[in-house]
């Protein structure tokens, strides 16, 4: 898609120069202001040579400000595009942990390699290679061996088939499954994403699989949104919104804590599913839910994307977001590898901050009745 | 296997040891192989796990890290960051399937020139008899 017809695509053009995004950007604050509606007023009037790649690699895309736009321009969609033109001029954004997880999505995409990524699995948690419900793990496995220094991420599925296994469904799991390529997606990689997701979508639609349960909202997100060439007969869900739907099925324990939720974007603003993480976290018997000022579609960005342009912008995010929680609450839940890792990150180099990071699954797993 | 797979090795090596060692195999006029190419970095501890993989992206069929012998570090502590990061490379290759036996990681001296060339020698061998690099690529 060119310039042109992205600015078309997502509603560009519409943009009658408010300001509500500029004020709506996590990144505005004091002294540093990122501007949606500058960004969008420069390219309409100078075209393609309005852009300013540094500009579009430093967008969080997390849709703040189109929830605010009373003009419906996609800002994020907008970033995604012209992030894809970029790519093939070849500008990049500037990649964490020297690139490591984007050349796993890229080898991935090769199609080719015989993965081992559910060595995680044990004998206590039910699975069935015949069922029609399947959960898709996700990146998981590669970020324990990537960032096992923020906590172990396989807890995450696990807890997740815990919890299914609570309610009577023992979920299957493909043990070829790629990289859903949300990243590589919203990095501009686009004919990687494209591969990742033909792989995956050839893979499902060959199985019997009805359902696809996911843990992780980016690839809930990028499944629904991008996998144009998935069965038609699939239902996809979130896990939250799976649980929250069989509440009445989950017996809980009693936990005294007391907890805030952060919506993560994919989740929250991109999906709409804000309630059904609450609800099943108010299913804790004892367990107290306080609300941070931003929440729900308020909500604020953990801080960086696509594991790509973490800086100091990400670390004040961060930080801010975790010294509200530890004034409020005991814990931080997530129901979000990203917020998680990125929030994790943030606690080991700031010790002065006093809370603590869960995942919401890995939390309600902990709170089964035994 | 095709009789003809020749490997392509590519080999970290750090300024102050193993770049001096290969140096000296060099000079000392030792024959290894041509397969492996050295990309020299001031210390191992500077080789990120993302470098080793943007390697087998690009289809490099094994990878060798070489510093310094435990307690010769240059920088002190560079090459015990450097086991840890291979560790942790070694760890994903196993995940990913490429195999955490087509990355290497050695301490060669900048008088063991001959060690330099035995292991690189060694090591070729072990990848020819492993085949080519299971993601393909093009490098």
């Amino acid at each position: 898609m060119g310039i042109d017809e992205a600015v078309k695509d997502t509603k560009v053009q519409m943009c009658y120069s408010c300001g509500k995004c500029t004020l709506a950007c996590p990144l505005t604050h004091d002294g540093h202001i990122y501007s949606p509606r500058r960004i969008v007023e420069t390219i309409l009037t100078h075209g393609e040579e309005g852009i300013n790649p540094a500009e579009m690699w430093e967008c969080l895309t997390c849709n703040a400000c189109s929830t605010y736009c009373p003009s419906d321009v996609r800002f994020p969609a907008f970033v995604r595009e012209v992030r894809g033109e970029l790519v093939k001029d070849g500008s990049y954004g500037e990649c964490s942990h020297a690139g490591i997880l984007h050349s796993l999505m890229r080898l991935m995409a090769g199609g080719q390699l015989k993965q081992k990524r559910l060595e995680w699995l044990d004998d206590s948690l039910e699975t069935s290679p015949r069922s029609n419900v399947l959960l898709f793990v996700g990146c998981a496995p590669y970020y324990d061996a990537v960032l096992g220094e923020h906590g172990s991420h396989t807890e995450t599925p696990k807890s997740a088939i815990k919890l299914l296994n609570s309610i009577g469904i023992k979920p299957r799991l493909l043990k070829d499954e790629v990289c859903c390529g949300h990243d590589m997606l919203w990095s501009g990689e686009t004919e990687t994403f494209e591969k990742l997701a033909r792989i995956n979508t050839e893979r499902i639609n060959k199985s019997k699989v009805k359902k696809i349960i996911f843990t992780c909202p980016e690839c809930y997100d990028t499944f629904k949104e991008n996998y144009k060439d998935l069965r038609e007969d699939i239902e996809l869900h979130h896990l939250a919104q799976f649980l929250g739907d069989r509440i009445g099925d989950l017996r809980f324990q009693e936990n005294g804590k007391k907890v805030t939720f952060q919506d993560s974007c994919r989740l929250g603003r991109f999906q709409g599913i804000y309630e059904p993480p609450r609800d099943l976290l108010l299913a804790v018997p004892g367990l107290e839910l306080v609300e941070m000022e931003d929440n729900r579609k308020k909500s604020i960005c953990c801080g960086t994307s696509c594991w790509m342009n973490c800086d100091q912008e990400s670390k004040r995010i961060q930080v801010e977001r975790l010294e509200e929680t530890s004034r409020i609450a005991d814990m931080i839940i997530t129901a979000c590898p990203k917020c998680l890792i990125h929030f994790r990150c943030a606690m080991d180099e700031q010790s002065k901050l006093d809370t603590e990071v869960k995942d919401l699954f890995v939390m309600l797993a902990e709170s089964l009745e035994p | 296997m095709k009789a003809s797979f020749e490997p392509k090795i590519l080999a970290f090596c750090c300024n102050w040891c193993a770049y001096s060692g290969a140096d000296l195999a060099g000079t000392s006029r030792l024959q290894y192989p041509p397969n492996v190419k050295i990309v020299r970095v001031m210390c191992s501890g500077r080789v990120d796990p993302g470098h080793i993989f943007r390697a087998f992206e690009k289809g490099v069929d094994g990878i060798l890290v070489a510093g310094c012998h435990p307690g010769e570090c240059h920088y002190m502590s560079g090459n015990e960051r450097a086991e840890e990061r291979v560790e942790t490379a070694k760890a994903v290759a196993e995940i990913i399937g490429i195999g955490e036996d087509r990355i290497r990681l050695e301490w060669i001296s900048a008088s063991e020139g001959l060690r330099f060339a035995e292991i690189v020698e060694d090591f070729i061998k072990e990848i020819k008899a492993k085949g080519p690099n299971p993601a393909g690529g093009d490098a």
